[in-house]
């Protein structure tokens, strides 16, 4: 062992060190990096979809519209359930004026007017917009606008990007993603001219918001909202709800099939989403198996400098072993090498790729915040993925150690004098 | 001490051939008594330093016996551990060419022994030093010739460091394989003369090769190594 300590770690010059101890911490780095923040887009993603959209909906077709609420309340008032709503039809909900921004390059810089017809859900109560919570928003954007409606061209598909917040304000929850939302655009000569929006919901918007051109987007002074006229709503034949625990849904549903009755539809937000999760997952597992490879590179540098080291310190070993070291004191030696390797790769690799990533989460909720409310989102360290990482970084470095460390222990000490 | 009972060893001619072997040993008997200075001499490739592998255990003979300070090393008799367990403590070193380790300064190459030997490093340096204060002058040791490596020392500092390496650990056996060999006239004096005086002082038993004939005649006991026997000269 004390030679092992004595003459070990004067095998490698401190350049093949630093080589081999940074190329496994860029690869660990690497890895953490990316789990990281694949992880976190994971948690904001199901959050997001469990933020802004029901977690149960429950619809009944032949039901006349008027009956619904009646029909689906012992289900409103399972223990389980923290909010239910019923599908509202929004006509002519809210209507403000949209002042052209103070860029010149907007796509609809000539509109004065806007009306949106579409679809939302109320929170049972009577939809109403308190302009004041609205006001009360801290202002945040540039050139004195807010992101009240932001709109934008996203690969010819026209969004329409809904602060979360304000979109809670506005119709009781975030408005769905992927809901189909027609906007009455009236231009200064009041022309009404209608738009085909998706909303966008409160995740993508952050996504599209960064990706998109800012350019084209549109901004509206708080100044210019009118009052919502609500006489134009209606019931929808559906009960969308929020559940408590949402992870629970498929009790809630045996629950709700026994009070409800088998000729209604359920559905639960986990087999909805189910596919977008399920990608997530693959992702991970692609990336994770795609840095993996950079281990393996590193580990491969390591395998390379210690074959390096074996056929350079040929007569040193035979040397230690004419000495009298054991063939495993010399293993040892060697093995210790893809051992230092390993652990100041995982000291050095794993803090700097949280690190890495923490700095990215947060300035991606900063640039985000820019856009649209978002909230501040904190790195998820994915614990497995580190711990196979570390496995990993191990088995890889010892490995590779061990396949010249085996050439290294077979050097014979009557060869020294032979060669001689 | 030492002795060899027809130790014979031969190698394969060709690679991969078992049947056609190149004997270089052909039953060498001989005796050693302890505390005793024997020269062997002898042209090249007469198989001076496979007797020294062999009496080394650096190498295993063919045949024969082969025993020191009382314990029997025979053809595939002792295993590898216990080889490596006398090599470490019983047998001293010296080689042509001092094979000082380069990463390490004179007296970490010194402390080597002591460490592989598995002592501890202030245990190991301590030694290593009155070995060394032993062997070089005050004014070598003053001029922190002990902290520098063997590229920055001179070929007879080296073989003087070779020497207190192989000494240090107190070996009952030390065998030297052409000491002088690699260095000039004086210097190989100088360096001869002191191993001398140290096996003089320590009563160390020590086996040379050396094709030196001066410094053969010197030695308690000189042997020939001719046609793989060794004779008396």
């Amino acid at each position: 062992m004390s030679l092992l300590l004595f003459y070990g770690r004067r095998l490698l010059s401190t350049r093949q060190w630093i080589m081999l101890i940074g190329g496994v911490a860029t690869a660990i780095a690497t890895i953490v990096f990316t789990m990281a923040s694949l992880s976190d887009y994971e948690v904001a993603l199901t959050r997001s979809l469990l933020n802004s959209r029901p977690h149960l909906r429950i619809c009944c077709p032949e039901e006349p519209e008027a009956n619904i609420e009646r029909r689906f309340r012992e289900v409103t008032l399972l223990p389980d359930v923290e909010s239910s709503c019923i599908g509202y039809r929004i006509s002519g909900a809210f209507r403000f004026t949209v002042l052209d921004s103070e860029s010149k390059e907007v796509t609809f810089s000539d509109v004065i007017q806007t009306e949106i017809v579409g679809y939302s859900f109320r929170p049972q109560q009577p939809l109403a917009i308190d302009l004041k919570d609205i006001l009360s928003e801290p202002c945040r954007n540039r050139k004195g606008m807010d992101p009240l409606l932001i709109m934008a061209e996203y690969n010819t598909k026209d969004r329409m990007l809904l602060d979360e917040q304000l979109s809670r304000q506005l119709f009781g929850i975030p408005l769905p993603s992927g809901d189909n939302v027609d906007v009455v655009l009236t231009n200064a000569a009041g022309e009404a001219v209608s738009k085909h929006f998706t909303t966008a919901g409160s995740y993508l918007p952050a996504v599209i918001g960064i990706a998109e051109n800012s350019d084209h987007c549109i901004y509206v002074r708080k100044e210019e909202i009118q009052p919502s006229d609500s006489s134009g709503n209606r019931l929808g034949n559906c009960v969308d709800i929020r559940l408590r625990q949402p992870r629970s849904v498929q009790a809630v549903i045996l629950k709700v099939r026994s009070i409800a009755g088998n000729n209604t539809r359920i559905e639960a937000w986990s087999e909805r989403d189910s596919d977008k999760l399920a990608f997530i997952s693959l992702l991970k597992a692609s990336i994770f198996i795609a840095t993996t490879l950079l281990l393996g590179m590193a580990a491969f540098g390591v395998y390379f400098i210690v074959s390096m080291i074996v056929e350079d310190k040929y007569r040193q070993i035979a040397t230690l072993r004419a000495l009298g070291a054991s063939t495993l004191s010399i293993r040892c030696m060697f093995l210790n090498c893809g051992l230092v390797v390993a652990t100041a790769g995982v000291c050095l690799g794993m803090p700097f790729g949280w690190v890495a990533a923490a700095i990215f989460s947060e300035r991606q909720t900063e640039l985000m915040q820019s856009f649209v409310s978002t909230q501040r989102s904190s790195c998820h360290l994915p614990l497995f993925g580190m711990l196979c990482t570390c496995c990993m970084a191990y088995l890889f470095c010892l490995c590779a150690s061990w396949i010249p460390c085996r050439r290294a222990f077979m050097i014979e000490p009557a060869s020294l004098m032979r060669s001689e | 001490m030492l002795r060899c009972r027809r130790l014979e060893k031969s190698f394969p001619l060709y690679a991969n051939s078992h049947n056609q072997r190149l004997a270089v040993l052909r039953g060498v008997d001989w005796e050693l008594a302890e505390g005793t200075l024997a020269a062997i001499v002898g042209p090249s490739g007469s198989g001076k330093s496979t007797l020294l592998n062999l009496i080394g255990l650096l190498d295993s003979p063919t045949a024969g016996d082969l025993e020191i300070d009382g314990t029997m090393f025979g053809s595939g008799v002792a295993k590898p551990k216990e080889l490596n367990y006398y090599r470490s403590r019983k047998i001293g070193f010296i080689f042509q060419f001092h094979h000082l380790l380069p990463e390490l300064t004179v007296l970490q190459n010194v402390m080597v022994p002591l460490m592989i030997q598995g002592r501890t490093a202030s245990a190991a340096r301590s030694s290593a030093q009155c070995c060394l204060e032993e062997l070089f002058s005050k004014d070598e040791l003053a001029s922190d010739l002990i902290h520098r490596t063997p590229d920055n020392i001179s070929g007879g500092q080296c073989q003087r460091t070779a020497i207190a390496r192989a000494l240090v650990a107190s070996p009952n056996l030390v065998i030297a394989d052409e000491p002088t060999g690699n260095l000039d006239e004086a210097t190989a004096e100088e360096v001869f003369s002191l191993l001398l005086r140290i096996q003089r002082e320590r009563r160390a038993t020590i086996v040379m090769v050396t094709h030196n004939v001066e410094q053969a005649r010197r030695a308690d006991v000189v042997l020939r190594l001719h046609n793989g026997l060794l004779q008396p000269t």
